[in-house]
């Protein structure tokens, strides 16, 4: 039985739960939580302490603002309040004739998320529209694929939504959070009869180390962006 | 475990007063829970927003949803004053991009589906129905009536919250706060 053993820190959790995370590592954390119990036990946590601050802070004084305001919103109803319609859900991505669950955040906004394409190796990717300065994709390794060895220049952060990959350091699960930086240097791949499905936030274009792959340097920014 | 908010007995007249304002669209109530919440939650906004009309808006927008969407609160789910704070950081979440030429097309009730019904909610397993029905009928007897009655019928003999709100002519609003004040009764009463 294997398990998630990869997940955000407690500092990006206090940021997310408060509301100050940045939208695109907003939509990373929001999916890990829908595979970890543990964590969302966490999130609710520090919800709860959040709530409790707000209790226990002072409060201002009841100005006119707040009179007016207390006055306006008692004369509203359901049927004053225009509200947005509510957007149909697709709680699905699909890849050729396969179908993966697709997180929570995104499913209000399949048109962000664009056609898939193939890169090098057995590799497909789909860009997610983007929503904050970094880059966000939906990675599809087919089975028994790799990719060639590379350094990320920042901080590319991948989540696995669906099957399994394996790397040097180990092998990873849906769930799975992981980040990493310059130092890591890794060929990710997958075993003989398991693809995988990985959502990655990227903040920096990837650098490949070994090979005929470095070739590829030139044009990273064009694949990986 | 999660730790407490830390005066339950106030919290639970939080709750009541939500549960008050769902279903009966109760002003007193809801003039009691603007008072407590609202001069709280501009004083935190005003941490967060240097313009004092985001930090109003931030107010007003939270407040706004508490009056319409009170009905949206689950007891079984935490706290009162837990539920108020993440609707105030959905609110906040969009804000922080507003007027900022940072469109984002992720709202943050995409992250935080706090104010969408579940549609699982109005039924239960057959499994679960008889783990309540053998375990929880004493602990239904000792609810208010006007409680126990709709406990009865949906847990015990499979109503849904639609069907008994027709049954009893009362707004759903009213069936599902019932509803939920009766199952955090007894959730306290188990976990005492």
């Amino acid at each position: 039985m294997t398990s998630i053993q990869f997940h955000p820190v407690e500092e990006t959790l206090n940021l997310y739960a408060a509301g100050q995370l940045d939208p695109a590592m907003s939509i990373m954390v929001s999916a890990h939580l829908e595979y970890c119990t543990e964590c969302r036990q966490r999130v609710h946590a520090i919800e709860q302490k959040m709530a409790a601050q707000l209790e226990d802070t002072q409060p201002a004084a009841m100005s006119n603002d707040l009179d007016s305001m207390l006055q306006m919103i008692m004369q509203q109803s359901a049927e004053t309040v225009i509200e947005p319609s509510q957007p149909r859900l697709q709680e699905e991505i699909s890849l050729g004739d396969k179908r993966f669950p697709l997180p929570r955040a995104l499913q209000a906004h399949p048109q962000h998320i664009g056609p898939w394409g193939r890169l090098p190796g057995k590799i497909q990717r789909a860009r997610v529209d983007a929503v904050s300065d970094s880059k966000m994709n939906f990675i599809y390794m087919d089975q028994d694929s790799a990719l060639p060895e590379h350094t990320h220049q920042g901080q590319e952060i991948t989540l696995v939504l669906a099957g399994t990959f394996i790397d040097d350091a180990g092998s990873y699960v849906p769930g799975d959070f992981i980040i990493q930086n310059t130092e890591n240097k890794h060929t990710p791949r997958t075993a003989a009869n398991q693809d995988c499905l990985c959502l990655t936030l990227l903040d920096a274009p990837l650098h490949f180390t070994s090979g005929l792959a470095s070739l590829l340097n030139p044009f990273s920014q064009l694949f990986f962006k | 475990m999660a730790t407490q908010v830390s005066q339950p007995n106030k919290d639970d007249g939080i709750a009541l007063l939500l549960a008050n304002i769902a279903s009966k669209q109760c002003k007193r109530s809801y003039d009691t829970l603007f008072r407590e919440v609202a001069p709280r939650l501009l004083n935190l906004a005003r941490k967060q927003f240097v313009d004092e009309s985001l930090a109003l808006e931030m107010v007003q927008e939270t407040m706004l949803k508490l009056w319409l969407k009170a009905g949206l609160y689950d007891a079984s789910k935490g706290n009162a004053m837990t539920w108020i704070f993440s609707v105030s950081r959905n609110v906040k979440f969009d804000l922080m991009r507003k007027g900022k030429h940072q469109q984002s097309w992720v709202q943050g009730d995409d992250l935080w589906p706090i104010l969408t019904e579940e549609e699982d909610s109005d039924k239960i397993s057959s499994e679960d129905q008889e783990l309540v029905s053998n375990e929880l009928k004493e602990l239904i007897e000792r609810l208010p009536e006007e409680q126990a009655d709709i406990v009865r019928r949906v847990y015990l003999h499979g109503e849904s919250q639609q069907q008994v709100s027709e049954i009893l002519n009362l707004p759903l609003g009213t069936v599902k706060s019932r509803l939920r004040l009766a199952l955090k009764k007894m959730k306290e009463v188990l976990d005492d």
